[in-house]
């Protein structure tokens, strides 16, 4: 196993209270894996992004709980100086904008390099072929010639494929996108798609997709986990949610996508807001949005059921006992 | 890059003359030189005399006209109150020790106000941060000439460690280079530090611990370069701004300035000190404008290549 994290809980302290955005959350990951991790905004899928490369905005936000393992190895027990040597190395993170995650006064050729200085310790000529090499894998035309360039000089789409030559130039074993193509044209964004599936292939790193495109999901992810309130609700295989959604949650965002026969419908949305995390109640998170409320469900939280193959929910639905209720339902 | 520097020159050139013009008219509006220049027993007849041995007898546009003339040549004209003195003679005694403060006050401004800007916007909220901001509000507010004078009440009267005024020896430049680098600093701090917090939370510098760079080189390699562009401007001008403004402090510490000069020559109705001072503030200020938009142009590649 790659990477298993469990019970992962972040903590910020603001005026209001403390606001528990990751509060619980377990998975694991296989080399050449790829997990999609789906929800609202503000259900916590980015602050445990960065929450895995220790990375959560300090004083105000805290991992304050559980177990991050890298190939063994416990990474929240590591010094600040040793973590440093897992980023950009080990783990490597793509962020959404790419406008504005590279550095506006540096060349493009800087800029990769400076990773691939700090991890591989290269200099003169070895990094600059170096560089060279990994902006050509990335599907840069002409590499040797956009090294002087600065970002502002590149398209959406290019400055895209930079950071994942940044993110990717140290051979990371995990690689985490963070909506890498919200911002992208659907066009660059399926070749982009299709690019990071291909150096997957080449270089069987683990990835987390941070999404709220179904679409992309479906077409790129191994395994999906639905995210709600700072917990996954529900994980299985990408068939096994598509397919039989256990989670109220998760059968109400696969009914927002759209298709040919509910073309002359209304889109659909999942009614309500999602809860701010501050003094959430003490059931489960969903249940004032949720159509299949049950009296149980605003007074205690539910167990985790599993059924099946990794296949796994959070909900009063499918109580733990019960191996079969998934199915049946 | 060429076009841009020609261009901004240009810009330069245009911003002087209409200083100069809109200056020869306003100075002209404040009264008669002459009737400060002589005692109330004179006769008119004299006083004309005087008047027209200045020029002053003239039409406006007559007198405008030889005064540019005179520019065009690098005459800047004779004191009026400084008897048989040219005022180039005048501000060139002047001009060194106005450079001297204002360069020495600047590089202790900057000293200060950068690292107290970035370590303050670094731990925002926490003591250090309440400390620069402090530091940062006293010196913006506490006027000058009292900040100078308490200065020169403790190190210059009481513990006598450096001279109470003039411009004498290396230890003399100490207490006006405090002073003016103070006030200055304050600005420039809170400047600093609240383009250090924009640029803190950009997604380039979330990006830059993503990779692993040390902190320290996340702050200042990323995060203070981009930072740095509106300070540097900002700097630019009040060095500009200082050369020949630091009136205040030239006056309480005695420094032969061009600011102490320029506050006796308005007094005194001299016009054309005082024209030859504020041309050469202004030459300054416009001169210190351009190097600011070469130095942000080298600085933020984006302007480089669109203009």
């Amino acid at each position: 196993m790659l990477l298993e994290v469990k019970d992962l809980r972040v903590q910020f302290h603001t005026r209001r209270g403390v606001v528990k955005a990751v509060d619980g959350v377990s998975f694991s990951l296989d080399r050449g894996e790829t997990l999609g991790l789906v929800g609202e905004s503000g259900s916590g899928k980015s602050v445990s992004c960065m929450a895995l490369m220790r990375l959560v905005e300090a004083p105000a936000g805290r991992i304050v709980g559980g177990s991050v393992l890298l190939d063994g190895q416990e990474l929240l027990d590591l010094s600040e100086r040793e973590m440093r040597q897992i980023r950009g190395g080990q783990i490597s993170l793509i962020l959404q904008d790419p406008l504005s995650s590279l550095n506006p006064g540096y060349t493009v050729g800087n800029q990769v390099a400076e990773a691939i200085r700090i991890h591989q310790g290269l200099r003169g000529r070895a990094l600059r072929d170096s560089v060279v090499e990994i902006l050509s894998q990335v599907g840069i035309p002409q590499a040797e010639r956009r090294l002087k360039q600065y970002p502002h000089q590149m398209s959406g789409g290019m400055r895209q494929r930079v950071a994942g030559a940044i993110a990717l130039s140290c051979r990371p074993s995990l690689l985490i996108a963070d909506e890498p193509t919200t911002s992208l044209d659907a066009t660059v964004q399926a070749q982009y798609l299709r690019l990071l599936s291909e150096l997957q292939q080449e270089f069987q790193f683990g990835m987390i997709f941070v999404t709220h495109d179904l679409g992309i999901v479906a077409r790129l992810c191994d395994r999906v986990a639905v995210m709600y309130a700072g917990r996954i609700v529900e994980t299985g295989s990408t068939r096994q949610i598509f397919n039989e959604p256990a989670h109220p949650y998760a059968k109400a965002l696969l009914a927002t996508l759209p298709s040919l026969e509910s073309r002359k419908k209304r889109l659909l949305t999942v009614s309500g807001q999602p809860p701010l995390a501050i003094d959430l109640p003490p059931g489960c998170s969903f249940a004032p949005r949720c159509p299949e409320v049950m009296d149980i469900c605003t007074e205690e939280f539910p167990a985790e059921a599993t059924t099946g193959d990794r296949h796994r929910v959070l909900c009063w639905l499918h109580s733990p006992s019960d191996e079969m209720s998934l199915s049946a339902r | 890059m060429r076009r841009f520097i020609l261009a901004r020159l240009a810009q330069a050139v245009v911003s002087i003359f209409v200083l100069i013009t809109v200056l020869f008219f306003m100075v002209r509006l404040t009264g008669d030189p002459v009737e400060r220049m002589i005692p109330p027993q004179v006769t008119e007849e004299m006083a004309n005399e005087l008047k027209a041995a200045y020029g002053l007898d003239k039409p406006l546009l007559v007198q405008y006209g030889v005064f540019l003339g005179g520019l065009v040549t690098g005459d800047l004209g004779t004191s009026l109150y400084f008897r048989g003195r040219t005022v180039g003679e005048l501000l060139s005694l002047r001009i060194l020790p106005s450079l001297e403060l204002s360069v020495f006050s600047m590089m202790f401004s900057l000293l200060i106000a950068l690292p107290l800007g970035v370590y303050a916007a670094k731990y925002r909220g926490r003591g250090s941060d309440y400390v620069a901001r402090i530091f940062s509000i006293l010196g913006g507010a506490a006027p000058s000439f009292l900040v100078g004078l308490v200065m020169l009440r403790i190190f210059s009267v009481q513990l006598q460690w450096f001279p109470t005024g003039g411009r004498e020896g290396l230890l003399s430049v100490v207490l006006p280079t405090f002073t003016l680098g103070w006030f200055v600093s304050a600005g420039i701090m809170r400047l600093t530090r609240s383009s250090m917090l924009e640029s803190l939370y950009g997604d380039y510098v979330k990006l830059a611990r993503i990779k692993g760079v040390r902190e320290s080189v996340v702050i200042w390699k990323h995060a203070f370069k981009n930072a740095a562009l509106p300070v540097i401007t900002y700097a630019t001008v009040i060095f500009a701004a200082v050369i020949g403004g630091a009136i205040v402090t030239e006056y309480v510490f005695a420094w032969p300035g061009v600011g102490s000069l320029l506050i006796r020559a308005v007094i005194q109705r001299d016009f054309p000190v005082i024209q030859g001072a504020v041309i050469l503030i202004g030459t300054a200020f416009v001169l210190c404008n351009f190097l600011a938009d070469l130095a942000y142009a080298w600085i933020n590649p984006k302007i480089r290549y669109t203009r």
